[in-house]
């Protein structure tokens, strides 16, 4: 449709609504509604300040009433025609520790990687813990909390999980078999006023990844990043160390981090979640391989190319050449790839 | 005292969304005669009536929301709301009906003459 005019009629038309016409429907009843005229949004974002979508949002309203909806694709969900006041804001599918008031200095909190010392040797590794929730190849604790509504450190410093912190001190380095308890959600709840749009923070999601990129143990450092992981791509330049440090779901499967440009393009397979503990055979090996000395075609099996590969991983370090799995070698490896 | 029985109140509420429709109609016709007079006043009645559903499809509901997206009906044209991304995506979101036709309106305003079908 068009007509001459269009672009003044446009903002014209749109005054005169603004001016002439209520804020109410036309079939309400205008006692009940008079003062039925105010608003109020909300915005949950996560560590990177992006929304959060999808999220169950529940507002008590100044009246009592109670609305629920579903956040959108940025993280936004709000009503309108309502009463001036205060309402009371909820998450009911999180845990009261797993959402904030967002303020734009918080820092983001990430699950760190344990810096206790390794275990004597490698070798065979049992699960541990006595949750309901069993771990499977790609779980870690951020992962669990992101999709069971926590925040990863209310999981991780659960006292019904004491032994499995114990055990691997490190939330990444879980065990496929390890079993985590997972504590009932505490609902939280923010009063705000009405007329205004109100943040929120989801605590810990998403998670941080940091990637040390080495060329014979050199930094790659100031060159062009792109990392692709499922639906998401980032891209960036390599710091000086050879960092690339940026916001990822823990519930990413597949990550691709491509490094350089032209003939210096380097594709690397990454799969953090997949990595095992320190202490267990394959893991150590998934460490070695990821360094350079490749043993992962004996994943899980301490045969002659592992050993070949420890030894050379042993000179490199200028460690004793013993071609076994030994504290001093673990402490390189931990200290080599960074958990 | 008066009594009004939940049958006369949806009764007034029918009266009310009538006469809605009528201050629509001449609004429309007053901003945008052109399409209008193309229409013809049965055509502009039932292309009304049919903005308005869809509005109240989107999560309109407000008067002043209902006529501004009768606004963009003949500005665009009646499935712009699916026709013109940027229009898509901003009905696609949540959050307060009035704060999403604010949005809705400013970009359309900034897109005059561009998107017109």
């Amino acid at each position: 449709m068009s007509g001459g005019g269009e672009a003044s009629a446009l903002q014209q038309s749109g005054e005169s609504a603004d001016q002439e016409l209520s804020d109410q429907p036309p079939d309400s009843s205008s006692t009940t509604c008079e003062s039925q005229h105010d608003w109020i949004e909300v915005q949950l974002v996560g560590e990177d300040g992006r929304g959060v979508p999808g999220q169950r949002l529940r507002v008590t309203l100044p009246d009592g009433s109670i609305r629920e909806e579903t956040l959108d694709a940025e993280g936004v969900a709000g009503f309108d025609g309502i009463a001036s006041g205060t309402c009371t804001i909820t998450f009911p599918d999180l845990d009261q520790d797993a959402w904030e008031p967002f303020e734009e200095q918080t820092s983001a909190a990430k699950p760190e990687s344990g810096s206790a010392a390794p275990p004597a040797a490698a070798g065979t590794v049992e699960p541990v813990g006595q949750g309901d929730r069993v771990v499977g190849e790609t779980d870690c604790v951020a992962s669990i909390a992101d999709e069971t509504g926590h925040f990863w450190q209310t999981i991780w410093n659960d006292p019904a999980n004491a032994d499995l912190k114990a055990a691997r001190q490190d939330p990444n380095l879980l065990l496929p078999g390890d079993r985590v308890t997972v504590p009932p959600l505490r609902e939280g709840s923010a009063e705000r006023p009405t007329g205004e749009r109100h943040r929120f923070r989801r605590r810990g999601v998403p998670s941080r990844l940091t990637v040390r990129v080495l060329e014979n143990g050199k930094p790659r450092a100031g060159e062009p990043y792109k990392l692709m992981a499922d639906e998401t791509v980032r891209s960036g330049v390599t710091g000086d160390d050879g960092s690339v440090s940026t916001f990822l779901s823990a519930l990413a499967r597949k990550v691709e981090l491509r490094v350089g440009a032209g003939d210096a393009l380097t594709v690397y397979d990454l799969s953090p979640k997949e990595l095992r503990p320190l202490n267990d055979l394959a893991g150590a090996q998934q460490r070695l391989s990821n360094l350079g000395f490749e043993c992962l075609e004996e994943k899980g099996r301490f045969g002659d190319t592992t050993r070949a590969a420890v030894t050379d991983f042993q000179k490199s370090r200028k460690l004793a050449e013993t071609g076994e799995l030994d504290a001093a070698t673990l402490e390189a490896l931990r200290k080599g790839y960074g958990s | 005292m008066w009594m009004i029985r939940r049958e006369q109140l949806l009764a007034m509420g029918g009266l009310r969304r009538e006469a809605f429709e009528v201050r629509a109609l001449a609004h429309v016709w007053r901003f945008f005669p052109e399409p209008c007079r193309s229409l013809g006043e049965l055509g502009t009645r039932e292309l009304v009536r049919r903005g308005i559903e869809r509005a109240r499809g989107h999560g309109f509901t407000s008067e002043r929301d209902l006529c501004k997206y009768l606004n963009l009906v003949f500005a665009f044209g009646e499935d712009f709301g699916s026709r013109l991304p940027w229009a898509a995506s901003i009905l696609r979101l949540g959050g307060a009906p009035s704060r999403r036709m604010a949005r809705l309106y400013e970009r359309a305003v900034a897109r005059e003459g561009k998107d017109r079908r």
